[in-house]
């Protein structure tokens, strides 16, 4: 790998570790509340909580496919 | 107010400050929102990147709540992103990599000390 390269890597490293941190942080922090508040939440707050969790882990799924698939087809 | 361009996480930390005890009667997805909705803030908590970071934005912020607390939450290492807002009174600059409640209480703790004071 050249040296070109190999900074192309780490700044598209750095982008998917930035990508993905919030996401993580959503999914973290909604399953600390629905935890925390479960015998305060409505069961349209908790159908919201849930569902915010849920699409936080469809995106980190999708950053990675995209991550995994420009990785073998090229940028 | 809470602008952040992602709504998971701008939810999230309405809904965490929220417990804290601070009231978010705001939300915003950009800078522009960020802008239009500070006035009249107590508590202005803003993401860097929405989608992109515009430090003409941040200032006309905090031009518009100079009193206010103005936490700005990112993704981006601390270290980078405190060289972007350098040119701005930012009170707190925290990492999305910290809990989200330790974000929150950390918000709201200086909050309270600065409405003391």
């Amino acid at each position: 790998m050249s040296a070109e390269d190999g900074n192309d890597a780490e700044e598209r490293l750095i982008h998917l570790v930035h990508d993905l941190r919030t996401p993580l942080t959503v999914i973290s922090g909604f399953c600390e509340l629905l935890d925390r508040q479960r015998d305060k939440l409505s069961e349209e707050q908790r159908d919201e909580y849930l569902g915010r969790v849920a699409a936080a882990a469809a995106e980190m799924r999708d950053i990675l496919d995209r991550e995994r698939d420009e990785r073998l087809t090229g940028p | 107010m809470v602008c952040d361009d992602a709504p998971g996480f701008r939810v999230l930390m309405s809904a965490l400050l929220r417990e804290a005890g601070i009231a978010i009667d705001r939300q915003g997805e950009s800078w522009e929102d960020a802008v239009r909705l500070a006035a009249g803030c107590d508590v202005v908590v803003v993401d860097l990147w929405m989608p992109e970071f515009e430090p003409a934005a941040l200032a006309q912020v905090r031009a518009a709540v100079p009193d206010a607390t103005l936490a700005v939450v990112t993704a981006l290492e601390l270290g980078d992103a405190a060289l972007r807002v350098a040119d701005v009174r930012v009170d707190l600059l925290l990492s999305k990599s910290t809990p989200p409640t330790e974000v929150a209480a950390r918000i709201a703790n200086y909050a309270a000390w600065a409405s003391s004071g």
